[in-house]
């Protein structure tokens, strides 16, 4: 591994929703925090911890009502919405829960190079942008002139995040973005984030899935009450011990964890998938 | 006696497009049921005419022996508590206390009755500590305990449960899974019925039914659901994390096939 380049910095950021009226709530409180370029950052935590605040930060859709962010070089100041957002904007693209409810154009092809005509690209290029854009997402050629709403769910969801890829962000943010996919759905998507991150693109996703976290996550960020719990990798997070967190372990580390128990000699002791623990159960006498 | 029957139930909401088509089932008293179906597969629309909020009008619905229709409506409605999905939309009391009082209230329960069965049923959902805490202080698997407590202390024959724990995360629905096991022991010929996407807790099940596009197109054990693959995949049904284990390891099911720790003694056997 060659040094690491961060890609987003947080530092003392604070978020406080309706100051100064009886409704005012603290949803980020005291938020340091590194993203590295090229990771696949999981941002996990309980509902209302504040991980959909966190990333509306990165882009500066939210700013911090105190402390500060550094987004590729570029700062962040508190309530103060930078000279350089559309450059920052371009550099993070968010794509939100359930984003298939967005879209709106007539057409895929009109839908997807809306992002792209909206930064200053010419029509020519934001046609040649939603092109390549859709077939990162695994739709070709002949979803152009369809109507979006004629699509399936998990498709108009594609289509979405396309539009947010037309622009080609080098890091992309997604907010649960397996929310309400069946399994097969939930990992046909979770490969094709994993194709962009090989392709060398900083993914953050936040989610509620613990098996997808440590399947496909290289960094965990937990969140709880507006507070970054820990920073660590999955394999520390399920596996180690972190008893304070409450975390709920997912089935297939509970398995590990019991067969250690049992003094069964496994050659690795924090299996990710369960197709890797199969085949070393079955080359076991 | 069947609890729930569930007779040649037609529905649409336009002319011409049935989103049921002649379903049938029956449920016995006392059996837990996990009803599945992908969104669009007409399980909500099914949970609306077993609570009686859209009217039947082919086919026919009993519960308790009483066949639904506008005059058998509000002695119906007695026999059925229903928690639905979102946790914030049925929170009516200020404290939790209240809000387990109200449907008392609404039943003119005596004051002096009704402090003991707060408490009672408070207790059976793990709420008793937080009688006097308001609403937003509580999560989403808690205020649904409280729900269910509220739904409890009317005393139904049958708890629906549409989509109740859909919105919780996973410490939620677990905690949701393991109330659903006690309420059963504490009350034993309690019917209830589950409209799910969690197949973790359809798993606790004993019997699931499985709706497809309008027609029932699965009713049986969660074993018989789960062992078999491609119908499974044509259903768009996850696979609980122990068939996987047992779809790779079929020679070695350990006796208590939800125990993991099971599990790991009986793969080095």
């Amino acid at each position: 591994m060659g040094e690491s380049i961060m890609a987003i910095k947080l530092e003392h950021v604070f978020h406080t929703y309706a100051k100064h009226s009886p409704f005012q709530f603290e949803a980020l409180r005291d938020v340091n925090l590194t993203i590295d370029e090229g990771s696949f950052t999981a941002i996990i935590g309980h509902t209302g911890s504040g991980k959909s605040t966190l990333i509306q930060h990165i882009n500066a859709l939210l700013l911090p009502t105190q402390g500060r962010l550094e987004v590729n070089g570029i700062s962040i100041e508190a309530n103060q919405l930078p000279k350089a957002v559309k450059k920052i904007r371009q550099y993070a693209g968010v794509v939100f829960q359930f984003p298939e409810a967005q879209l709106f154009e007539e057409t895929v092809e009109q839908d997807v190079m809306f992002g792209p005509i909206n930064i200053g690209k010419t029509k020519a290029e934001a046609k040649t942008l939603a092109k390549t854009a859709l077939i990162q997402v695994g739709l070709d050629e002949s979803f152009l002139p369809r109507s979006p709403f004629e699509l399936s769910g998990g498709e108009r969801r594609r289509v979405a995040i396309a539009g947010i890829l037309a622009m080609q962000p080098q890091v992309l943010i997604l907010d649960e973005p397996t929310a309400g996919l069946d399994a097969e759905g939930a990992e046909t998507m979770m490969n094709l984030f994993s194709n962009l991150h090989q392709q060398g693109m900083t993914i953050i996703f936040v989610t509620h899935d613990m098996e997808l976290v440590l399947k496909y996550a290289t960094d965990v960020v937990v969140m709880a009450e507006g507070r970054v719990v820990i920073q660590t990798n999955p394999e520390d997070l399920f596996y180690g011990e972190h008893p304070q967190l409450h975390i709920e372990k997912p089935p297939l580390v509970q398995l590990v964890q019991a067969c250690l128990q049992q003094g069964i000699k496994l050659a690795n002791q924090r299996y990710r998938n369960l197709d890797e623990l199969v085949k070393e159960i079955k080359r076991l006498p | 006696m069947a609890m729930i029957n569930v007779d040649h139930l037609s529905f649409s909401y336009e002319p011409g497009h049935l989103v049921l088509k002649d379903v049938n089932f029956l449920i016995p008293q006392g059996q837990f049921v996990a009803l599945m179906g992908h969104n669009g597969s007409g399980k909500s629309t099914l949970a609306k005419l077993l609570a009686g909020l859209l009217e039947v009008k082919v086919g026919s619905v009993s519960i308790d022996s009483l066949t639904l229709s506008m005059k058998t409506m509000a002695e119906v409605r007695k026999k059925l508590g229903i928690v639905f999905q979102n946790p914030d939309n049925q929170f009516i009391g200020a404290t939790v206390a209240d809000d387990l009082a109200f449907g008392l209230e609404n039943r003119q329960v005596p004051h002096e009755q009704m402090q003991a069965l707060i408490d009672t049923y408070a207790s059976q959902v793990g709420m008793s500590s937080f009688l006097h805490q308001e609403p937003s202080s509580l999560s989403g698997g808690q205020k649904q305990r409280v729900a269910i407590a509220s739904v409890l202390a009317m005393q139904p024959k049958v708890l629906l449960m549409d989509e109740a724990t859909a919105m919780l995360d996973p410490q939620g629905k677990k905690e949701m899974r393991e109330l659903l096991i006690a309420i059963r022991q504490s009350f034993p010929s309690l019917t209830i019925l589950a409209i799910t996407h969690d197949v973790e807790e359809a798993v606790l099940a004993d019997q699931v039914l499985v709706l497809k596009e309008g027609h029932l197109v699965f009713q049986g054990t969660p074993d018989h659901l789960f062992k078999n693959e491609t119908q499974l995949k044509s259903f768009n049904l996850n696979t609980p994390f122990v068939y996987q284990l047992i779809r790779h390891f079929p020679k070695k099911i350990p006796d208590k096939v939800h125990d993991l720790k099971a599990w790991a003694k009986a793969l080095w056997r």
